[in-house]
């Protein structure tokens, strides 16, 4: 949704705190992430520039867009009928009427960020299961981080409705298989379905990656037998810096193309599907270790089981 | 000026140019140019600037020409020269694009503001004041820069290419002009201001091409234009810039007005024949020749190599601070379990290690501000800033160092209390291990990526760094931890800066001066590249050799 969203909805409200502490550790990890947003209210040069990223603003996240799409709207104009507006009629009902104050709208993002952190932490606290689906199909080129648009580019315009069907299907075909497969681990299906859209929809934004990425600590106690979280920290660091390096190259210095950016979408692409295979391999290793202990004879083998799990 | 009608024109511009350029306060200089343009037939103006740096103030007034297409740009000092052109285009109807002559004032900031006005970027603050331009033109497609000090003839013809920060104009610019050169005005070419003889020792040409090489990288590294004509690759327009220089002695025949001319008036029309940007060729290369250079496919691969080998060591360091050992030690006993084991069963502490990334960093960007702050107390110097910036940094390792050194103190006398008690527990890998890959991972992160922007400063820095970072690493004996940490220390920024500076035998202040200049005026990455990559880093490393081995 937000590019405020995504530099910070991670931090906080994810640490698993002694049971005395809870409660004043809340209050105050829940102050310092209001602190930290309004102060960063305070550079609006920031604010635009996050804004005009490519990676953080999307066409259908882009505030910008959205402003233009209210102020459509408001003047009597159907705001999807021009091509530039794309997101949902809801978000336009909901901004409608606050976006003429800039205060209003920083203090909806400021409480929906609060918000979505109150409920990680609830569901950390009853690991109970939610989780909700929803897309639509655009037809806009803007380059962006996924996967697609640049094929799109590429190819006659007969073929487009079937291959926007065909890439589209991604975003959801995993769902019943996870599901079936996972059925014991709703909130790991949460996570792992979130990171499914987020890699494969057609417009994704850094916003989708806070999104799983927020997820993920829900399952933390997976992350002992993930094997590559090194190579996937190291992929995301890579993508995330070159990623505005080339769209510079590429729009502003002239000197580079569209395969350059494209080539980093893809390796941001590989490191959030690694993401997913080792956390899966993790969540199912975990499940094997569970359901078969060594033997108790065996004192050499059992060296390398988990004695935590093992017990359970 | 009635003295001048009895002289040909060419000397008369010439006499002309000369009392415009020598003699003339700056104000009646640029009225006069305008004044001169206006007299060919040209559309011209002035545009006022101001532009105040944390060490300087500079004013001046940049003069500028529009020849409306029957459409091209070119910027000259040699204003003899371009009032010669203003006349002969005048005359010619195959153009198809504008031209534009503009005479720049001062050094690289009069035409710094003269560019961002014309693309509608000009500010009035305190700081900086362009002028808007009353008279434009379409987008420009290129751009030529003539460097031709004197009124005499040259021998020799220098190209000058490299832009801020390492950019690069498309290459056929330069062979564009190459040709011409070649065939159409015949001159002897070659790149900067240095000619070198071609001789029967292969070798020696070898090494030639090689210091050529050279000499580019390193403007190219240092980010800061070899001339005028690197502020236009900032706005997307190609540029070089020629020099006329004379070398006593050298073969080659000597060349005047007449010639330049028809080498400037074919280069200007080779690219009003364009249709659109000059795109299909190498933006990427580094140029030992005029006709000689290396692509970006076989230059890449070195610096890749570079940091793959920092990454290699970083995985393996990685692996290291997890089971591995355990599981090597298990099957060099016999045990079965090495086939079992899951991975990462130790756990791995990332606090410290990442606590002292992060306050380096802090640190780096602090002496950034510090360096770019203008406080406003008598006596601030660059210098005195620099020190102060010194003092954040050494502060930081001292306190990070002594509290890993507690730390370790404190957990070694625990560790010995429940000695017996602790039997499965088993302990997490040192600290240092830890801290060590993360510099080797953001070491390799930086090179890379740095290399797609400026290939000639990230292989410095990596060949600079490789050595000390890959090997370095805390010893048991306290005196080779510290001799590995003054080398880190010569190869801290505030090192690498005496070095330079008693390498050109200039003095300290006067090198800090010109990077921070080269900051605010051009905008150059060299200063704050160094400050939020290069310092950290090298804070880090200097933390790392400095902690307990165990």
């Amino acid at each position: 949704m937000a590019q405020r969203t995504a530099e910070t909805r991670n931090e906080g409200p994810l640490k698993n705190t002694p049971a005395m502490n809870r409660s004043s550790n809340t209050t105050a990890v829940f102050s310092t992430a209001l602190a930290l947003r309004l102060a960063l209210f305070q550079f609006p040069t920031l604010v635009s520039i996050l804004g005009g990223q490519v990676e953080i603003a999307t066409p259908i996240t882009s505030f910008k867009r959205l402003s233009e799409g209210v102020f459509l709207y408001r003047n009597g104009v159907p705001p999807y009928d021009g091509g530039v507006f794309h997101q949902a009629p809801l978000l336009l009902g909901l901004f409608y009427p606050v976006i003429s104050s800039p205060i209003l709208v920083k203090l909806l993002y400021i409480l929906s960020d609060l918000a979505i952190g109150f409920m990680l932490l609830r569901i950390t606290q009853i690991k109970d299961r939610d989780a909700a689906k929803d897309e639509r199909i655009r037809h806009d080129l803007t380059p962006n981080l996924g996967l697609f648009w640049y094929f799109f580019i590429e190819m006659f315009d007969q073929f487009r409705p079937f291959f926007i069907i065909v890439f589209q299907i991604h975003v959801f075909i995993f769902a019943a298989p996870i599901s079936i497969k996972l059925r014991n681990h709703p909130l790991f299906v949460a996570f792992l379905l979130s990171t499914v859209m987020g890699t494969f929809k057609g417009y994704p934004s850094v916003g989708d990656a806070s999104l799983y990425l927020g997820l993920l600590p829900l399952c933390s106690e997976i992350f002992k037998y993930m094997r590559y979280s090194f190579l996937i920290a190291n992929l995301f660091m890579y993508s995330s810096l070159l990623a505005p390096i080339f769209w510079y190259l590429w729009v502003y210095v002239g000197s580079g193309n569209a395969n350059f950016f494209y080539a980093i979408g893809l390796v941001y692409g590989i490191g959030e599907i690694i993401l997913m295979i080792d956390t899966t391999y993790a969540l199912m290793r975990r499940d094997f270790e569970a359901q078969s202990p060594p033997q108790p004879s065996d004192e050499a083998s059992s060296h390398g089981w988990d004695r935590e799990v093992v017990q359970k | 000026m009635g003295i001048l009608n009895r002289l040909s024109k060419a000397q008369k511009r010439k006499l002309f140019s000369r009392f415009v350029l020598n003699w003339m306060p700056i104000l009646s200089r640029a009225q006069a140019l305008e004044h001169e343009f206006s007299q060919i037939g040209l559309k011209s103006a002035t545009q006022n600037y101001t532009l105040n740096t944390s060490t300087d103030s500079k004013h001046g007034v940049n003069t500028y020409a529009v020849f409306y297409a029957p459409r091209s740009d070119a910027n000259t000092n040699a204003i003899a020269m371009l009032l010669s052109l203003g006349k002969l285009f005048k005359r010619c109807s195959h153009f198809s694009k504008d031209i534009i002559f503009v005479v720049s004032d001062g050094q690289a900031e009069g035409l710094q503001a003269w560019l961002k006005a014309y693309h509608g970027n000009e500010e009035s603050t305190y700081d900086r004041t362009e002028e808007t331009l009353r008279v434009r033109s379409g987008a420009i497609q290129a751009a030529l820069n003539l460097d031709f000090a004197g009124t005499g003839d040259y021998n020799a013809l220098g190209i000058f290419f490299e832009g801020v920060n390492g950019q690069l104009p498309n290459l056929d610019l330069i062979n564009t002009v190459a040709d011409i050169a070649k065939d159409v005005a015949p001159v002897e070419l070659t790149l900067h201001d240095e000619l070198v003889p071609y001789t029967d020792n292969m070798t020696k040409n070898y090494i030639n091409s090689l210091k050529k090489m050279l000499y580019m990288m390193k403007y190219q590294a240092v980010g800061s234009p070899s001339g005028n004509h690197g502020l236009y690759l900032k706005y997307k327009i190609d540029a070089i810039t020629l020099y006329g220089f004379d070398k006593p002695g050298w073969p080659s025949q000597r060349y005047g007005f007449q010639r330049l001319g028809s080498l400037i008036e074919s280069t200007v029309r080779s690219l009003n024949n364009l249709l659109e940007h000059l795109h299909q060729s190498f933006f990427f290369y580094l140029l030992s020749g005029v006709r000689r250079y290396t692509s970006i496919g076989l230059y890449m691969p070195p610096v890749i190599i570079l940091g793959v080998s920092f990454i290699f060591q970083a995985l393996s360091l990685w692996g290291v601070s997890s089971d591995l050992p355990l599981e090597v030690e298990a099957i060099s006993k016999g045990e079965k379990t090495a086939v079992g084991l899951p991975y990462s069963r130790r756990d791995r502490n990332l606090k410290v290690p990442a606590t002292i990334i992060g306050m380096s960093f802090v640190a780096g960007l602090a002496s950034f501000q510090l360096l770019t702050t203008e406080f406003g107390f008598p006596g601030e110097t660059p210098m005195l800033k620099l020190v102060a910036s010194v003092g954040v940094c050494s502060m930081l390792v001292i306190s990070a160092v002594s509290s890993a050194r507690v730390r370790n103190h404190v957990l070694k006398s625990a560790d010995k209390k429940d000695n017996s008690a602790s039997s499965g527990e088993l302990t997490p890998a040192v600290d240092w291990i830890i801290l060590k890959t993360f510099i080797l991972a953001l070491s390799a992160l930086f090179v890379t990526t740095l290399s797609a922007l400026n290939f000639s400063l990230a292989v410095s820095i990596g060949v600079i760094i490789v050595f000390p970072y890959m090997v370095f690493r805390p010893s048991r004996f306290i005196g080779l931890s510290i001799v590995q940490a003054i080398i880190l220390l010569v190869i801290s920024p505030p090192g690498l800066l005496l070095m330079a500076s008693s390498f050109y035998s200039m003095d300290v202040s006067m090198v800090l001066g010109w990077a921070l200049q080269e900051y605010e005026v051009l905008g150059t990455w060299l200063l704050p590249a160094v400050c939020g990559i290069y310092w950290p880093l090298n804070l880090a490393a200097i933390v790392m050799v400095l902690m307990p081995v165990s």
